[in-house]
């Protein structure tokens, strides 16, 4: 079965990066949903079943760190693999979100190899489709 | 502000700048004050803005032509998308470029151990704003040529 993975952005320019990279990672037949912003990611999560998501840090009405809260907040979700990206990206910020809850923390504009890097350290494979 | 924080900004925002469009677009860009006979095409119509919010209040502005932010676009969605792109995905794209420019001239600036915040970047067009056309003197203006078209950042002088 191929991974379902929700991609949180405001920016669709980003989610749509996110996502080829994903593709270009090796994870091209997974399922991809996307979200505007936190409050629309969990209206999804209601709905979606999804094994991973990757979400933005700087949103607007719900930004990255809330969602992550809300997310770890519900039983549900406590495991569910959260990998945060945020342009605003230093060791500060890397630690008060892998404190919040996030299971990696990566720089803007993120790169294939680098998720891939990632995406193996979580799932202990390459190709996720 | 002293010579050499000025001196330190304007080598962080190049390194920020040339490291986020090398990255998202594949675009060249060249320093105007270190290649001062370089052509370019000066125009500048367009405009994006965001706050830094923490650990002090700044802007940082981005300002380019027309055509500079279409080539910009069609660069970042050429690589991932086809079909049709119009005003909207411009203005994303141009947001999207000036937040990862602005985040890596925090860490830049700030280093690793400071937490900082930014706002939501606004898109615009440069003819309705009259402080971005004649910035006052607490903003440092750079120019580059990105690709053959001038693109300017300017930057409230509180960011450092």
């Amino acid at each position: 079965m191929s991974h379902r993975i929700l991609i949180v952005d405001d920016s669709a320019t980003a989610r749509m990066m996110i996502q080829r990279i994903f593709e270009i990672a090796g994870w091209q037949d997974a399922t991809f949903h996307q979200a505007g912003n936190g409050k629309e990611a969990l209206d999804l999560l209601k709905t979606e079943e999804i094994d991973l998501v990757m979400s933005d840090y700087n949103m607007p009405e719900m930004d990255g760190a809330q969602f992550l809260r809300a997310l770890r907040e519900d039983a549900k979700f406590v495991n569910l693999p959260v990998i945060m990206i945020t342009s605003i990206g230093n060791e500060a910020r890397e630690k008060q979100l892998m404190e919040a809850g996030a299971n990696a923390v990566l720089p803007k504009p993120v790169s294939p190899p680098q998720l891939n890097e990632t995406l193996v350290s979580l799932f202990g494979e390459v190709n996720g489709g | 502000m002293a010579d050499s924080k000025q001196d330190a900004l304007i080598e962080a925002v190049d390194t920020a700048l040339i490291g986020t469009l090398e990255n998202m677009a594949f675009a060249e860009v060249v320093p105007l004050r270190k290649v001062p006979d370089c052509e370019f095409v000066d125009e500048l119509n367009v405009y994006s803005v965001i706050d830094l919010i923490e650990p002090r209040a700044g802007r940082a502005v981005l300002i380019l032509s027309k055509q500079l932010a279409e080539s910009i676009t069609e660069s970042i969605y050429g690589m991932f998308e086809d079909g049709e792109l119009g005003p909207d995905h411009q203005r994303d794209a141009v947001n999207e470029i000036l937040n990862t420019l602005t985040g890596r001239l925090c860490v830049e600036m700030f280093g690793e151990d400071t937490i900082y915040n930014l706002g939501i970047p606004e898109f615009g067009m440069l003819a309705e704003k009259a402080e971005f056309q004649d910035p006052s003197s607490s903003w440092i203006q750079i120019d580059y040529s990105v690709e053959g078209w001038l693109l300017r950042v300017l930057i409230d002088t509180t960011l450092s």
